[in-house]
């Protein structure tokens, strides 16, 4: 595994009595594409603020490259860009004066960066146009652009595809893929869990300021209990046998085919159930379970609890 | 800190917010030009000068008009409600924007931005005030003639044109000190506000309650704390210039400007960025 790049260590905010983040910890390494997934209201924008230093944690540590946000600031957020929330510019000014001043504020950036930050977002045709006259979708392009104007080694995306027409998400995604070609870092917040399980490589679930889960995508979607197809000669009989099992729940029935949710323990269980029922069982079949499942299933449980 | 400084300029320049205050000046120096050409007002005063052998025609000149834009209301309403709404935008103007968030991202220290804007909204109030005085000055030149001042501050005072010019310049620049002291406020009530207009209100709040409290008598161990105290600058066209009185107007805006934008760089340095 290559180098950390971005670490929470602890890390908590509160409000008064509210605690929008508590106690989070998490790892981004070096090449990732860090899926930051959570419901509304979880903490992921809190979390993506102190992660940039726009609010200071109330206890713990982030850390980029290394450096500690809190004290060296100006130093860690060198080589980053970021787009947090709803990217907000000044309408009096065009696209260009606008990356001009955010380049100035990064020490300034290689001649052709404006252009090519433009040209990159499609916006090179109105970069001369006031930045008020643009639609939410060229301000969320616009955003990019600004977030990618330091040619970054880290980039930190919040919620960026929100607002964007179909073609404009689809460009998002190869934008983001073609970042991590480059061997840039990128830690991505969003609501789409098909959209980050298409293009991440981690992630970590957020609920209730907490950390829920973290880890490989592959893996995860792998060791997950998830659902499996069990074709049989006869649906209603093993409808009733498998209604037995302890650790198997039926999802959905189609033609011979039944689809359970059961760890893999289960899964042979119920094979075993059938057989012993005289059920002829034609094939079992794993399929794999999605980001959303287990988003689902994750923050789901969270909120029983 | 260079490109901090022109992204500040910048931006000044081009937000249409900045051209209000000059505009609204410029027409009521305008007001004031044909006021004083066209109206009555001193005529009676210059009939009574004139029979006396004290001054021979006109004293509505340039000068005279320079120092007419000195009266209270400018001094304490308008000026201090431009500075304010200018130095207000800076950091709660661009909070409520969200362009604040968008700016600390950057890899640029917090200190230094905000020395930036401080330094953007100083250069603006002080043009802004010395702009009142070359504008009714030129302004007087090309339509009322120049010449000595006649002052009606507490008598009847005649000042050659160079003393004129020179006190002309010593009370604008004493109204410059005050506008800084007033947009420091402003910048420091905005520092802790996501709302330009709370911190407008906040700052001319502050001049107009202090110069209240300084017309009553009775809050006079008060008046040598106030800032307000210090922008009135009619006792500069009476008399000698008082050298220790000048020094300590100046002594005492500068402490409130320090104090304020000391205040307003500690709170920006260490605020949450929420919106």
């Amino acid at each position: 595994m290559s180098g950390i790049v971005i670490q929470a260590e602890g890390l908590s905010k509160t409000y008064g009595r509210c605690v929008a983040v508590d106690n989070l910890n998490f790892t981004v390494y070096a090449g990732d594409v860090y899926g930051f997934l959570g419901p509304n209201g979880a903490g992921k924008s809190t979390t993506i603020r102190m992660l940039t230093g726009l609010i200071r944690p109330s206890s713990g540590i982030t850390r980029i490259m290394n450096l500690d946000i809190k004290n060296n600031r100006a130093k860690a957020m060198q080589g980053i860009g970021a787009l947090v929330e709803t990217p907000s510019f000044y309408g009096c000014l065009s696209a260009r004066e606008n990356l001009n001043i955010f380049a100035g504020l990064s020490g300034g950036c290689e001649e052709g960066s404006i252009d090519r930050v433009l040209q990159m977002t499609g916006l090179a045709g109105r970069a001369d146009n006031k930045v008020k006259s643009y639609s939410h979708g060229m301000r969320q392009r616009l955003g990019i652009a600004q977030a990618l104007l330091p040619k970054p080694h880290i980039v930190i995306l919040d919620e960026p595809t929100d607002g964007l027409d179909p073609q404009g998400m689809r460009d998002v995604r190869q934008m983001i893929l073609q970042l991590k070609e480059e061997g840039v870092t990128v830690f991505l917040s969003s609501h789409l869990l098909f959209e980050v399980e298409q293009i991440c490589t981690r992630v970590g679930i957020i609920d209730r300021g907490r950390l829920v889960m973290e880890g490989d995508v592959k893996s995860l979607l792998k060791t997950e209990s998830g659902p499996v197809e069990i074709r049989t000669a006869d649906r209603e009989r093993s409808l009733h046998v498998l209604s037995g099992v302890s650790g198997v729940r039926v999802l959905s029935c189609n033609g011979e085919s039944l689809f359970i949710n059961a760890v893999p323990d289960a899964v042979a269980e119920a094979n075993r159930a059938l057989a012993q029922a005289g059920i002829k069982v034609y094939a079992v079949i794993p399929k794999n379970a999605s980001l959303e499942d287990l988003f689902l299933q994750l923050t789901e449980g969270s909120r029983e609890k | 800190m260079k490109n901090k400084l022109y992204a500040e300029y910048f931006k000044l320049l081009h937000k249409p917010r900045t051209y209000i205050g000059p505009a609204a000046m410029t027409l009521l120096v305008a007001v004031a030009l044909v006021a004083l050409k066209y109206g009555n007002q001193f005529r009676y005063m210059e009939e009574r000068l004139s029979q006396d052998y004290i001054l021979a025609g006109s004293f509505i000149n340039a000068a005279f008009l320079a120092r007419f834009m000195l009266f209270e209301f400018v001094v304490f309403m308008f000026l201090p409600l431009f500075s304010s709404m200018v130095f207000s935008d800076l950091i709660a103007g661009e909070a409520s924007d969200g362009t604040l968030r968008m700016m600390l991202c950057r890899p640029a220290s917090r200190l230094g931005i905000a020395a930036a804007k401080y330094a953007a909204g100083v250069t603006y109030v002080l043009a802004l005030t010395f702009g009142v005085g070359v504008l009714s000055y030129a302004a007087g030149w090309a339509f009322l003639g120049r010449g000595s001042l006649v002052s009606l501050t507490g008598g009847i005072w005649v000042f050659p044109e160079g003393q004129a010019i020179l006190r002309l310049l010593l009370a604008y620049g004493l109204v410059g000190l005050g506008m800084a002291a007033v947009g420091s406020i402003a910048f420091a009530v905005s520092a802790f506000l996501s709302n330009a207009s709370g911190a407008v209100a906040g700052a001319v709040g502050l001049v107009v309650f202090s110069g209240i409290i300084g017309e009553i008598e009775f809050f006079a161990p008060l008046h040598p704390f106030l800032l307000t105290t210090y922008m009135r600058v009619g006792w500069l066209f009476k008399g000698g210039i008082d050298a220790h009185a000048l020094l300590q107007s100046a002594g005492v805006m500068l402490a409130y400007t320090a104090v304020a934008a000391a205040i307003g760089f500690a709170a920006f340095a260490r605020r949450d960025v929420l919106s």
